[in-house]
């Protein structure tokens, strides 16, 4: 494996999405439109407690692509890491952002307590494939001292799968219905 | 004189007035201005640098050419005050800009002295001295320098005598007006965009040889390490190559041409992939990504059919890097759940892993399904006529 790889992470949170090494050019920052494509394909873990399949195609402007030493451990579950600075750091514990509400106009992002620093949050909602293609993604911003941030979307209702990132923290996956 | 070119010849018995011996003078001197118009490019030659002291603003010794082909030659370090730049700006000078500084060529006849014809017979002038004048322009009388027309092809030189109107930028100066001194000289200043600086010679010309079998453009007349050079030898069989000089004399190459045809590079080649070449990229890339292209192969080739890609893909599941924290007596064993790349060249794969407790009879188990990562080798190859061209 060569000294370096490149990561696909969400551009307003950091969070890795993706990381792959390219022999021909290892060192050289790749064409971000070229590794994205069609659309990067983000899907949920599964585990016993939470078994739904969801899936979100993300467009380019919301990823960033940059190149990091290799750490091998991000091949194995990417998603569990962030960008920091010019390298990756793993987010761990079971603290995660939520999704307190969803709405045909808003969401509702909460964490278990007040922040005590500005936090950025980012949120994907798909529709439940192949009931429906909506798709949506925003992003914000909850304040110090504050524990939720609402985000104005426009969704028909529906089942969603919903993706929520929020700094310094796991990417929380969940499943939503909307009246 | 008219449009023809008229030698002066001479014969045994003439009597030759200074008519005459002029002619002959000024038909050289016509013949080298055309020389060095029409074969030459005008500008600096050699040398006039600007330098400063701060108090003095200094012209270093050096050779140019101006545009009707008159040759202005800089003997002797030329020095200009403070006092002459303000005799142009006045006291107002913005500090913040650079002020062009001009070369141009004065011809004049030198003091006259008495004729040898007797004590009746006037002060005649014998020389004409081919000086030089510098001066300071304005701010944006740069761009003058390089808009200027030379006249129309003649068989006279210029005038004999007097102050040439071509302009040949020596660089700028910027002017510190508190401590009334020259803050700084530079060779060039970016004008909208473009470079307007100190113009050199050049060479109007179609075909150039050399002699010793080797031919070399520099950029720079000493290069150092950093200035790259073009060299097209006969050694080799026939080289062209693109490199730098380590020192003096010693060239290194780090792309070369050979006789053969063969490209020889030190480093990578890229851009569009070359006609009917297979082109390669290999790595490690995990699930949900398309996947990497070689270089010069791009995404609209593969839609549009310009190019054509083999994928070759294999999970990559590395037993000493376990998805999660491993307890004593436990093992984590990876299955592939799903392996394979899209219509969009996307790679799909998914590793179901599986941690076991072996102390425990029967054994529990947990289950987690996660992004994997896939060893991948993409071959491309772009179509004749399709994919090959800039």
């Amino acid at each position: 494996m060569t000294q370096n790889m490149a990561v696909l992470y969400i551009k307003h949170t950091g969070h890795v999405l993706a990381a792959f090494t390219r022999t021909a050019d290892p060192d050289g920052t790749p064409d971000l439109a070229a590794v994205v494509g069609a659309g990067f394909m983000l899907r949920n873990p599964l585990t016993h407690t939470f078994h739904d399949r969801l899936q979100f195609v993300l467009p380019p402007d919301v990823l960033d692509v940059k190149v990091v030493p290799v750490d091998p451990a991000v091949f194995v579950n990417p998603q569990t890491f962030v960008v920091d600075g010019d390298q990756v750091t793993r987010v761990g514990g079971a603290t995660t952002a939520r999704v307190s509400a969803l709405t045909q106009t808003a969401i509702d992002i909460a964490l278990p307590a007040n922040t005590t620093s500005d936090l950025k949050v980012w949120a994907a909602i798909a529709g439940r494939a192949p009931a429906t293609s909506e798709r949506q993604i925003v992003a914000g911003q909850i304040n110090s001292g504050s524990a939720n941030v609402t985000l104005t979307l426009a969704i028909l209702p529906g089942d969603y799968g919903v993706a929520v990132a929020a700094a310094g923290l796991p990417i929380a996956f969940g499943s939503r219905s909307v009246p | 004189m008219n449009d023809v070119v008229s030698r002066p010849i001479y014969y045994e018995g003439q009597i030759l007035g200074p008519a005459d011996l002029l002619d002959a003078i000024e038909y050289a001197r016509a013949k080298r201005e055309r020389h060095d118009r029409y074969l030459h490019r005008w500008g600096i030659v050699d040398g006039l640098t600007l330098t400063s002291t701060g108090a003095r603003l200094f012209v270093e010794p050096g050779i140019a050419i101006d545009g009707y082909g008159r040759e202005i030659v800089v003997t002797d370090r030329l020095g200009l005050t403070a006092d002459d730049f303000r005799r142009v700006q006045g006291t107002s000078a913005d500090a913040a800009a650079l002020y062009p500084v001009f070369l141009t060529s004065v011809f004049r006849t030198r003091e006259p002295v008495p004729s040898a014809m007797g004590a009746c017979a006037a002060l005649q002038a014998s020389r004409i001295q081919e000086r030089f004048q510098v001066r300071f322009g304005n701010l944006g009388d740069e761009t003058l320098a390089e808009e200027q027309e030379a006249p129309g092809l003649s068989a006279a030189p210029s005038p004999a005598e007097g102050v040439s109107q071509w302009l040949i930028l020596l660089g700028f100066v910027s002017w510190n007006d508190a401590a009334g001194s020259f803050a700084s000289v530079a060779d060039f200043k970016d004008v909208s965009g473009n470079r307007i600086g100190r113009r050199y010679v050049g060479v109007n010309a179609d075909s150039m040889a050399a002699q010793s079998g080797t031919l070399v453009l520099k950029t720079q007349q000493r290069p150092t390490p950093s200035n790259p050079a073009l060299r097209l030898s006969d050694d080799d069989g026939g080289t062209l190559s693109f490199g730098f000089f380590e020192r003096p004399g010693v060239f290194k190459p780090v792309v070369t041409v050979t006789s053969d045809g063969d490209i020889e590079a030190k480093g990578k080649l890229q851009g569009r992939a070359v006609t009917d070449a297979v082109q390669m990229e290999s790595g490690v890339a995990t699930d949900g990504m398309t996947v990497p292209l070689p270089p010069g192969i791009t995404p609209e080739q593969l839609v549009d059919g310009s190019a054509t890609v083999h994928t070759l893909i294999s999970p990559h599941i590395d037993p000493t890097t376990p998805p999660a924290p491993t307890p004593a007596g436990h093992v984590w064993t990876g299955a592939v759940q799903e392996c394979r790349v899209d219509d969009d060249h996307r790679l799909l794969c998914r590793i179901c892993w599986t941690r076991i407790d072996l102390t425990a009879s029967p054994p529990p188990q947990e289950v987690l399904v996660l992004a994997g990562s896939c060893d991948y080798l993409v071959l491309a190859t772009a179509r004749r006529g399709q994919g090959g061209g800039p």
